[in-house]
C-alpha cells in the first residue's frame, strides 16, 4: 500500500484553531495523525466531501467528512488529489457532474412524463379544477368576459325577438335536464359565432340569426354551446391557458407576467375534437328532449361548410361577398362532414317546429 | 506561514493570529464549468439552474483563502430548489391566482389588487435579502466554524421597505443614510461561528462622494448633449430644412415627399449618432456613480471589526467600472456562457484588495449556536437577487 504521508492542516470544528497534522493514505481510510491522541482520527474513503471537485491536477484538497461533523482537513501537497483519488474516486469531477446533474434530470424526467401521462391517460387537470370553482365566482368571470368580448358592439335587445328568444333559451335548458338555467345574448356582429362563455352563459351574433335558415337551426347551435356550458368547457379552457402561462413562468424563474383579456382569450380558445363531440352529444340530446328536430342543425353545418371552401356551390351573391368575413366559426367551432353526418344521422324523428313563424321572424329582426 | 508556527500544540492554543486574505486561482478556469451549466440547464428545462449556480460558489468561495486556507461553500442544489418550490407554493402561486381571479372578475379595474401586491413584493424583497444572505453565512465554512445570521429577516424587510419610500422623495440623496442603515443591520447580524461583526460606520462620510456623483450625473448630460448638439446640428441643417418643407399646414410631416430624396443615409447616420452620443452618457454615468460604490465599498469595510482584526478595501471607480463593463460585455457575447468567470472575476477583483490588520484569537472562537435552516434563498429566487459584490464583500 502507498504509505506515503502528507503534511496537512486540521481544525476539530468545535473552534477556529488549526493545527498541523500528518496525513496517510491507508486501504480504507485517511488516517489524520494528532499529537494529543495516540490513536489517528480515521475518515473513510466512502464518507469523505471535498470543498469542491478534486481535479488529479489540484495543488490543494479541502476535506471533511460525514463522520467528524465539522472538521475539516487541508492538505496543501500536490501529490495528495491524485493520491486520494485513486481511493475515493467520487471526489473527482466528472463524479460530481453526475451527482449535481442527477436530480435535475430526474426531475426533468418526471415532469416530461407526467405531462406524458396527462395526455396518454386523458386526465384532464383543467377540467378538474374547473368542476371545483364556486358557481358564483364562475359566473362573474363570465360576466366580466361577456363584457369584454362584446366590447363596442351593441347588445341586440328588441322586445319581442328577446321575447321569443327567451322562450326558446327557456324551453332548451329545460330540456338539457342539466339543472342550469343558460342566460343568451345576442351582439350585433356581421359575423357567424357563437360562445358558451363561463357561468351558463352564451353569446351568439347576429350575423349567425342571419345566416340561419329557421329557428331550429340556431337552436342546434344553442344546444351545442349549452353542451359545452354543461360540461365546463369554457372554464377548463381559461384554467388550461393560464395553467400553461404559470408553468411557464415557474420554469422560467417565477415572472409573474401581466394577463390578457380574457374575452381575447376565449375567441382563441380552440376546443379539443373530444370536447366538440361531447357539446354535440348533449346537443342532439337536448334536442331530442325537447322534440326539435337535428336535421336543420346538420344542414346548417353543411351550408357553413360550403361557404368556407369559397360558395362555390352558392351563385348568392351576397352569401360569397360574406364568405370570407364570416367564418369566425371555423376558428371556435369547426364544422366538419362528421359532425354534420352525426346530426343528420340522429334525425329519426319529425320534431316540432322550435319556433312559431311568428317568433321566429321576431327573433330574425332582434337586432333591428 | 505564521500561524503553524504559532501552532506547536493544541496545549497552547494560538492567540493573536493575523488573518491575511489572499485568492488562488484563476477565473478563466471556470469558462468549461460555464459551458456545462448552460447546456445542462437547458437539457434540464431550467431545473439545473439551481446546481449551476450551486457549484459556481463552491469553486469560487474554495479560491477565497484566509491564511491560506481555503473557505468551504457546504450548500446544495437541491435546497436551492426546494427553497424556490417552497415560496413558489406559499407566495407566488396564491398571489397568481389571486391577481388572475381580480382581473378575471373585474377586468381591467381588476389592477387595483396589484398596488398592494407590489407593496407586499417590495416589502418581500428586504426579506428576500435577509434571507439570501442568512442561508449563504450558514453556508460558508472556514475551518470548520460556520458565518450566521442572528436577527428578523421581517424587521430587515420593513427597513428596507420603508426606507426605500425615502428615495423618490429626496431625489435619491437619503441613498448613503440608507445603505448605511441597511448595512448597518445586516453586519451587525453576522456572526463568524460564536463571533459578531460589528459596523460602526455613519452616513456622513459618504456624502461627499455622493454629491460628487450626483452633480457629476448632471454635469456628464448637459456636456454631452451640447458636444451633441454642436457636432450633429451643422450636419443635420439640410435634413431640418428639408423637415421644414415637408411639414404640411396641418402640421403634419409628409415622409414621402420629394424633399427626402436622397437624404435616407443621413437620416440614418443621425439616428446611430444619437445612439452613439447615448451609449456614451450610458458609459460616464456608470462611471460617475462608481465614485460613489467604490468610496461606498470601502468605507463599509474600513469601519468593519472582527474582534481585534479590522479590514481595509482598496478599489477606484475607473477600475470597478471596467470590471463590470467588461463582465456585463462577456456575459453578453458568451449568452451568459462565460458568467461563472465574470463572477470569479468580481470574487477575485473584491478580493485581492481587501486586506487586515491587527490579530485575533481564532482558537478562542466556537461554532455557530444557530440552527441551520433546510431549505435556501427561495424568496430571492424569486426575485433574482444577485448581489455577487455584497456576497464576496461581507464574508
Amino acid at each position: 500500500m502507498d504509505a506515503a504521508t502528507y503534511s496537512g492542516r486540521y481544525s476539530d470544528g468545535q473552534t477556529a484553531a488549526t493545527r498541523p497534522v500528518q496525513v496517510t493514505l491507508a486501504a480504507t481510510a485517511v488516517e489524520i495523525a494528532l499529537v494529543d491522541k495516540s490513536e489517528p482520527e480515521r475518515w473513510t474513503y466512502t464518507k469523505l466531501r471535498a470543498a469542491a471537485p478534486v481535479s488529479w491536477r489540484d495543488n490543494e484538497v479541502l476535506l471533511r467528512s460525514i463522520e467528524a461533523p465539522g472538521a475539516t482537513l487541508f492538505v496543501p501537497d500536490p501529490g495528495f488529489a491524485s493520491a486520494v483519488l485513486k481511493h475515493s474516486p467520487r471526489l473527482s469531477v466528472s463524479a460530481h457532474r453526475w451527482r449535481y446533474a442527477a436530480p435535475g434530470l430526474a426531475i426533468t424526467a418526471a415532469f416530461i412524463l407526467g405531462i406524458t401521462a396527462i395526455y396518454a391517460l386523458q386526465l384532464h387537470p383543467a377540467q378538474a379544477v374547473a368542476n371545483v370553482i364556486p358557481h358564483a365566482l364562475r359566473e362573474a368571470i363570465g360576466r366580466k368576459a361577456m363584457a369584454e368580448l362584446t366590447g363596442d358592439h351593441r347588445e341586440c335587445t328588441s322586445a319581442e325577438g328577446t321575447k321569443a328568444l327567451d322562450t326558446l333559451v327557456g324551453e332548451l335548458s329545460k330540456a338539457s335536464e342539466s339543472g342550469k338555467l343558460f342566460s343568451v345574448r345576442v351582439v350585433n356582429w356581421d359575423l357567424v359565432n357563437a360562445f358558451a362563455v363561463p357561468g351558463e352563459q352564451i353569446v351568439i351574433s347576429g350575423g349567425l340569426i342571419e345566416a340561419a335558415k329557421s329557428a331550429d337551426e340556431v337552436a342546434g347551435v344553442l344546444a351545442h354551446e349549452m353542451g359545452h356550458g354543461i360540461e365546463l368547457h369554457p372554464e377548463a379552457g381559461i384554467i388550461r391557458s393560464m395553467g400553461v402561462s404559470a408553468l411557464i413562468q415557474l420554469l422560467a424563474g417565477g415572472n409573474t407576467g401581466s394577463l390578457t383579456n380574457v374575452g381575447a382569450l376565449l375567441l382563441e380558445l380552440r376546443y379539443s375534437r373530444e370536447a366538440e363531440h361531447e357539446a354535440d352529444t348533449h346537443a342532439l340530446r337536448i334536442l331530442k328532449n325537447a322534440d326539435i328536430s337535428p336535421k336543420p342543425f346538420g344542414d346548417f353545418f353543411k351550408r357553413l361548410m360550403k361557404i368556407e371552401s369559397g360558395g362555390s356551390s352558392n351563385s348568392d351573391s351576397s352569401s360569397k361577398a360574406q364568405s370570407s368575413a364570416d367564418t369566425a366559426i371555423f376558428s371556435t367551432h369547426p364544422p366538419t362532414p362528421e359532425r354534420a353526418k352525426m346530426a343528420t344521422d340522429a334525425a329519426t324523428y319529425p320534431g316540432k317546429p322550435s319556433l312559431s313563424d311568428m317568433d321566429w321572424r321576431a327573433l330574425k329582426a332582434i337586432c333591428e | 506561514m505564521s500561524d503553524i508556527a504559532s501552532a506547536a500544540g493544541p496545549a497552547t492554543p494560538p492567540t493573536g493570529e493575523t488573518a491575511t486574505i489572499s485568492w488562488s486561482g484563476n477565473p478563466w478556469s471556470m469558462a468549461g464549468l460555464g459551458a456545462i451549466n448552460v447546456l445542462l440547464t437547458i437539457i434540464t428545462l431550467g431545473i439545473y439552474h439551481f446546481w449551476a449556480k450551486t457549484e459556481v460558489r463552491r469553486r469560487l468561495v474554495s479560491s477565497i483563502r484566509v491564511n491560506s486556507e481555503p473557505i468551504e461553500y457546504t450548500g446544495t442544489g437541491m435546497e436551492l430548489f426546494l427553497g424556490f418550490l417552497l415560496i413558489f407554493a406559499i407566495i407566488l402561486l396564491p398571489v397568481l391566482v389571486l391577481v388572475v381571479v381580480a382581473r378575471l372578475v373585474l377586468g381591467e379595474a381588476g389592477a387595483i389588487v396589484l398596488l398592494p401586491v407590489y407593496g407586499f413584493f417590495i416589502y418581500l424583497w428586504g426579506v428576500a435579502v435577509y434571507r439570501a444572505r442568512r442561508y449563504r453565512r450558514s453556508r460558508l465554512r472556514w475551518r470548520g466554524i460556520r458565518g450566521a445570521m442572528t436577527g428578523s429577516s421581517w424587521g430587515y424587510g420593513w427597513g428596507s421597505l420603508w426606507s426605500s419610500l425615502l428615495i423618490g422623495m429626496t431625489w435619491g440623496w437619503i441613498t448613503p443614510w440608507r445603505d448605511n442603515y441597511l448595512h448597518r443591520r445586516l453586519l451587525n447580524d453576522t456572526r463568524f461561528g460564536d463571533r459578531p461583526f460589528l459596523y460602526s460606520g455613519q452616513p456622513g462620510p459618504m456624502y461627499g462622494a455622493y454629491a460628487l456623483a450626483w452633480v457629476g450625473q448632471l454635469v456628464a448630460f448637459f456636456v454631452i448633449l451640447g458636444i451633441g448638439a454642436a457636432v450633429l446640428y451643422p450636419i443635420a441643417t439640410p435634413l431640418i430644412d428639408a423637415v421644414t418643407k415637408a411639414t404640411g399646414s396641418e402640421g403634419s410631416i409628409d415622409w414621402k415627399s420629394p424633399e427626402f430624396e436622397g437624404q435616407w443615409p443621413l437620416i440614418a447616420g443621425l439616428i446611430a449618432a444619437g445612439y452613439g452620443f447615448l451609449g456614451l452618457y450610458a458609459i460616464a454615468w456608470s462611471l460617475i456613480w462608481n465614485l460613489f460604490y467604490a468610496r461606498e465599498y470601502s468605507y463599509f469595510v474600513s469601519e468593519t471589526r472582527l474582534e481585534g482584526l479590522r479590514f481595509d478595501l482598496k478599489v477606484s471607480a475607473w477600475s470597478m467600472f471596467w470590471l463590470f463593463f467588461s463582465n456585463t460585455l462577456m456575459s453578453i457575447l458568451t449568452l451568459t456562457i462565460l458568467s461563472p468567470v465574470a463572477e470569479a472575476r468580481v470574487a477575485r477583483y473584491f478580493v485581492q484588495r481587501l486586506s487586515s490588520t491587527g490579530s485575533i484569537d481564532f482558537a478562542g472562537i466556537a461554532q455557530s449556536q444557530q440552527k441551520i435552516g433546510r431549505t435556501g434563498e427561495g424568496l430571492a429566487e424569486a426575485f433574482d437577487i444577485e448581489a455577487s459584490s455584497y456576497f464576496i464583500l461581507s464574508i
